[in-house]
């Protein structure tokens, strides 16, 4: 297991916990700023306009949103295509068939179908969350994790995953499509 | 016959007209800034995730976690 400082170089896409466990008081000082880590290890960071939806459809006051609009625009988005859509219709088949009848909501398997598109080549896009109640094994093999403390002294607020999808093991069954270009 | 639709930037989001940042740590600054309390994150987590907990089948999801 590599630390997050030894991920070097890595396309990583951002699951929406991840923004909102930032804007969190005091979280940048407790986890000890992953982001700023991969960013310095010429790591890139990606989101989907999937992400901004879930962050902005949620009640939030104006200002609030404001920021993550500005966050949201800061972050490269990767274009929806209909290859993430198509594979992670699949992927609920995969749910069904290895994670005991697993049901994901619609926008993990369409994330989990973009992660798909692109494990094809030698750069596998990697996906940072901090749901692995969702985002589990089999399909989902663990890169490197951190755990981040709680202002209360002795407990854990979440822990960080980046996680690769097991392309082995979906591949065997169904068909996913490579993200071109 | 054709309809008239008013498409004028009167519906123009006003997020539209929110500044960019070009810089990685001013974006982290600004995320940092939102300063949610713990019960204003854990809000924030269950609403990315909750609008989906009931499956097609009504069938609740088991875990409390947040995402």
């Amino acid at each position: 297991m590599q630390t997050f400082q030894e991920i070097k170089n890595r396309t990583i896409l951002l699951d929406s916990n991840i923004p909102i466990n930032y804007a969190s008081k005091g979280f940048k000082e407790r986890s000890g700023n992953p982001l700023r880590t991969l960013v310095s290890n010429n790591n890139r960071l990606v989101v989907t306009s999937l992400t901004g939806f879930e962050l902005l459809q949620a009640e939030i006051r104006d200002d609030v949103r404001k920021k993550y609009v500005q966050f949201l625009n800061y972050v490269p988005n990767l274009p929806m295509g209909k290859e993430y859509f198509q594979n992670g219709a699949l992927l609920a088949g995969e749910y069904r068939r290895v994670c005991n009848g697993k049901k994901l909501p619609f926008q993990d398997l369409i994330l989990g179908g973009v992660v798909v598109a692109h494990s094809f080549g030698k750069d596998k896009l990697l996906f940072l969350t901090t749901d692995r109640q969702d985002f589990c094994e089999p399909i989902w093999l663990t890169v490197s994790h951190l755990i981040v403390p709680d202002e209360e002294k002795g407990k854990i607020q979440t822990t960080l995953y980046l996680l690769e999808i097991n392309i082995d093991l979906i591949t065997q069954e169904t068909k996913p499509r490579e993200k071109k270009g | 016959m054709g309809h008239n639709i008013d498409m004028g930037m009167a519906s123009a989001p006003k997020e539209l007209n929110i500044p960019q940042i070009k810089d990685f740590d001013k974006a982290i600054e600004i995320l940092t800034s939102i300063s949610l309390t713990n019960e204003e994150r854990d809000t924030a987590l269950k609403s990315v995730r909750n609008n989906n907990d009931a499956d097609f089948s009504g069938n609740k999801k088991s875990d409390d976690t947040p995402r």
